[in-house]
């Protein structure tokens, strides 16, 4: 069974979401309810890729969806410390083109 | 008083603005309003029509207003009725809708008076009520550097006296003491083109017409129900008008006029009234032909000129020789290929599919479309196809933009457009299909028929109206726009339609573009009466039960609260209050619904959650066919109905009760059939001439425009009865692979995937398919079920796969023969096609309707991006 474990760390309306683990079907839905309901009042959203095992395409409809909410109301969105597989990933399905990548 | 001119005026029912201006066109003659006695014969016209031009008139001596009430339609009577009482040297006529120009009496006067004439002739200007109706052209073959032409009994030029557009009274001046003196009146017994009638009286007894090619004098307004622009007649009214015709080119041929243009020309006009006509019998017609036999039987037809082209020159000959002179085409068996109306009382009339495309042409026959191919000269299905080619978006794309951006109208269709349909096209460029009321009216009525009576989960919503283009429209989806209409019926009650569903109109109509499944199941979670859902697709249905499967949680804590606090979406306050506003606390439902999905999902959970549920209808043919299957697992016993097969919101066919069979439906499409196999100049077939078990692309003709337009999918023709061909939905050609020699379709790529799931415990929600590395060998990619393929032997499932492949010949040869390379299996992970679509979502800024999902990944960019999905085994 994958697990993925949460940690947050807010700085005003800035708000960093660090995940650890796997990021797949099966924890999408725990890491969707995690974030989502934190995104009031937030205008930056971060989420930190440093513990990042995987990203599955139900992990990465998540990254589009906040990108979205987040453009939606003028805030910022992006993500960080992504290795080079994952890079990879966001390259070829063309995320790199929309998605902020620090 | 000694007037200048009598202008009579025949007044009927005129709008009291459109008569001001007639009035101010009075007012401002240069000649001196007062010098012209005015006579206005409101005839049959409503109280309230008196009393404007009263209140618009009283008070001017010059004005004559007289009040006949006779009951006649025409304007003969209300014009002798002026006739009898003109008082000036002069007379013309003016309509109460019409205008002359200001100096239009005094120089018409001078020129007159100055020649002596006794008749002076200018031009009309003309404007437009609507563009749906267009005028016959009113240019002339007189030479127009000239400002004075006369014309007397040694210099008599028939040919240009008589062509054209040349008998109406409204272009011409009179000498009162000609018309006196020999007894010329307006022939009431002449319904119509009594000008014509009337003119032809003068000409024979005119000394010296003067005509004035310059001058522009009348300005004249079309309405939409103008006598002349109305085409809708019955057969004692077409009798009346041949009866009428008879008169005059009985009177220009007593003069030894010229009137092969006008015999024709009017001719042309009733046969096209008598091809619209649903009422006339075949003695009506009989009856019409023996009163214009005489006069069309030996007639020369006209020659080439500025008026006429060649075709304008073959088609006044035929046209109303054939309509006319052939009422025989009307007896017994009407035959499958005419357009023309029978015999109304004879059992054989024409067919729902010969009805649909005359109706389309006879509504469309004053667009520029229906102009330029002659749709009025159209008889027969064969004439349709001879006459009109097939057509491409690149045919319609330069005209659409002019109706998006200049608001241009009357191109290809004479309705006005409701919506533009939104489809994404080959290389995502996206395409704009105009959409009109009465196209989406059997489709509106299909929706409505499966509602009515019902709670219906409908998985879909309109989309926003927010960017408008020039000529006033939106884009929709066609689900859509069929919805706006449904709650645009005047029929429905506001209760009515917003008891059909189970999502409140603001749900159905947003104002803004989010996604919004969340929202539709806690609607439809909550409520316990559901018994049917629809969905576009069966993707939709799909994809919207598995976020139901994930969600359940929070979407019963929500139906708790009354509260959509697990909406994830970002969307207004507004609209966040428009939800909350529909929502009411349900714990009851909440913890039943809780036990239910408590239990799992590895039984079917649609029907415990609402145990009144009949049925889904979602097209689930084609590329969702994978789906259809899906779906199985949370449906269990429920049926599921494809409903209507369309496209571009053409209703090409209705599903029989044979799961994924459609019958032929020509109630908004006529329908063409292009064998699949067929080159590039291959005729149509139509719909008798197909056969059974061959493959056909569609070409479809519609209401809102579309003429000959290929669909891009095939379909099978299964049987054949009582003339109607039943076909199902085979494949679309653009994800055919084509390997050295062999043709794997979609279908067949699927068709042998599908076998793998029987006895094994793999359960497979989507695919795709591309070609290997070195092109001669198909790699299928699946998405499972489960991630961990730790336990699946992907070669073993390949080589299943390629057995099955094998059932077609040529593949089979191909492999034999090493032309191609065994099938190769990878699997995806999961959401890879939704994932796929929520980033083109984005990009494109499209709802998910428009989305389908992939099969052939054909171009780089989509091998790329599925290519990265694919989930490797460590070794």
């Amino acid at each position: 069974m994958s697990m993925l474990s949460v940690t947050k760390n807010q700085e005003g309306t800035k708000l960093t979401i660090n995940p650890i683990g796997r990021i797949d079907t099966y924890t999408a839905p725990q890491f969707d309810d995690e974030v989502s309901s934190l995104l009031d009042g937030i205008t930056e959203l971060v989420i930190d890729f440093s513990q990042v095992e995987y990203i599955s395409s139900a992990g990465l409809r998540l990254i589009v969806t906040w990108h979205k909410a987040m453009a939606a109301k003028d805030g910022k969105f992006s993500v960080c410390h992504i290795a080079d597989t994952i890079y990879n990933i966001f390259s070829a399905t063309g995320l790199v083109d929309f998605i902020n990548i620090i | 008083m000694n007037y200048d001119i009598s202008i009579i005026t025949p007044f009927y029912n005129v709008d009291r603005e459109v008569f001001r201006k007639c009035c101010e066109s009075m007012f401002q003659q240069t000649i001196g309003f007062k010098r012209i006695e005015w006579i206005v014969v409101v005839h049959n016209s409503k109280e309230e029509y008196l009393q404007s031009v009263h209140e618009l008139l009283d008070g001017y001596d010059n004005v004559k207003i007289h009040v006949l009430n006779d009951g006649k339609r025409t304007p003969s009577a209300p014009r002798n009725y002026g006739l009898e009482r003109a008082a000036a040297d002069y007379v013309g006529f003016l309509d109460a809708d019409d205008r002359f120009t200001p100096q239009c009496m005094q120089k018409a006067l001078f020129h007159m008076k100055k020649n002596q004439a006794d008749i002076t002739w200018f031009r009309r200007e003309y404007e437009l009520e609507s563009y749906k109706n267009r005028p016959v052209t009113e240019i002339v073959l007189w030479d127009q550097t000239r400002e004075e032409i006369i014309i007397d009994r040694d210099n008599w030029d028939e040919e240009k006296m008589f062509s054209g557009v040349w008998g109406l009274v409204t272009s011409r001046i009179y000498s009162k003491s000609l018309l006196d003196r020999c007894g010329i009146w307006f022939d009431d017994e002449v319904p119509f083109a009594e000008d014509y009638l009337f003119n032809i009286e003068c000409y024979g007894h005119a000394e010296k017409i003067c005509y004035l090619p310059q001058m522009i004098g009348y300005h004249y307004f079309i309405n939409s129900g103008s006598l002349v622009q109305n085409s809708s007649k019955d057969a004692r009214t077409l009798i009346a008008f041949a009866k009428g015709y008879k008169k005059i080119f009985d009177a220009g041929n007593k003069y030894g006029f010229y009137m092969n243009a006008v015999i024709l020309g009017l001719c042309s006009v009733l046969a096209s009234f008598m091809i619209a006509s649903d009422s006339l019998t075949l003695e009506d017609r009989q009856t019409i032909k023996e009163i214009l036999a005489p006069y069309l039987e030996n007639i020369e037809p006209l020659r080439v000129s500025k008026l006429y082209s060649e075709k304008d020159v073959r088609d006044r000959y035929e046209f109303p020789r054939a309509v006319i002179l052939k009422p025989e085409n009307y007896v017994g068996d009407a035959g499958d290929d005419t357009l023309i109306a029978v015999d109304a009382k004879s059992a054989q009339a024409l067919s729902p599919y010969q009805t649909v495309l005359r109706n389309i042409l006879y509504r469309n026959q004053n667009t520029d479309i229906g102009k330029r191919y002659g749709f009025t000269k159209i008889l027969s299905l064969t004439g349709f196809r001879s006459s009109v080619p097939r057509s491409d978006y690149d045919n319609y794309e330069p005209l659409v933009k002019l109706q998006t951006n200049i608001g241009e109208s009357g191109i290809i269709t004479s309705d006005p457009i409701k919506s533009y349909l939104f489809t994404l096209g080959k290389v995502s460029n996206p395409k704009l299909f105009p959409c009109t009321d009465i196209q989406l009216e059997p489709l509106k009525k299909l929706y409505i028929d499966n509602c009515i009576g019902k709670r219906t989960f409908l998985m879909l919503e309109s989309m926003p109206q927010k960017n408008r283009f020039n000529d006033n429209t939106y884009v929709n989806t066609a689900h859509g726009s069929i919805l706006s209409e449904i709650f645009a019926d005047q029929s429905l009650s506001l209760y009515k339609k917003n008891s059909l569903f189970t999502a409140p109109p603001e749900i159905l109509f947003p104002t803004e573009l989010t996604d919004l499944t969340y929202i539709r199941l806690l609607f439809a979670l909550a409520d316990r009466n559901v018994d049917q859902m629809i969905a576009p697709s069966t993707w939709e249905a799909w994809c919207t039960l598995r976020f139901l499967e994930k969600n359940w949680k929070n979407l019963c804590a929500d139906i708790a609260s009354g509260k959509p606090a697990h909406y994830s979406q970002v969307v207004s306050d507004e609209f966040r209050a428009t939800i909350e506003k529909h929502l009411s606390p349900d714990p009851d439902r909440a913890a039943e619904l809780t036990g239910i999905f408590e239990q799992g999902f590895a039984a079917p959970i649609v029907p415990k959650i609402w145990k009144k549920m009949t049925r889904l209808i979602a097209f689930g043919g084609g590329c969702f066919t994978v789906y259809s299957d899906s779906i199985k697992r949370y449906l269990g016993d429920i049926a599921h109905e494809n409903g209507c097969y369309m496209d571009l919101a053409a209703l090409v066919g209705t599903e029989t009760r044979m799961k994924g069979l459609y019958a032929l439906d020509p109630r908004n499409a006529f329908v063409e059939f292009v064998p699949a196999d067929a080159g590039s100049d291959d005729e149509a077939v139509f719909a008798r001439d197909v056969e059974v078990g061959k493959r056909y692309s569609l070409l479809i003709s519609t209401y809102s425009g579309l003429y000959r337009y290929r669909l891009d999918d095939v379909v099978l023709i299964e049987y054949f009865k009582n003339g109607i061909p039943f076909f199902s939905y085979d494949h679309d050609p653009s994800q055919t692979v084509r390997l050295n020699g062999a043709v794997l379709t979609e279908k067949a790529i699927w068709e042998a995937v599908k076998e793998l799931q029987k006895g094994t415990d793999l359960i497979v929600c989507d695919f795709a398919y591309m070609l290997n590395d070195t092109e001669d060998g198909l790699v299928i990619l699946l998405e499972t079920d489960h991630d961990d393929k730790s336990d699946i032997d992907k070669e073993q499932i390949a080589a299943f796969v390629d057995t099955r492949l094998q059932k077609d010949e040529a593949y089979r040869k191909a492999i034999a023969d090493g032309g191609i390379q065994p099938v190769r299996v990878e699997f995806m992970e999961q959401e890879s096609q939704l994932f796929y679509r929520d980033v083109l979502m984005y990009r494109l800024n499209f709802p998910p309707d428009f989305i389908k999902p992939v099969r052939y990944i054909d171009n780089p960019v989509k091998e790329r991006f599925f290519k990265s999905r694919i989930i490797y085994q460590e070794v």
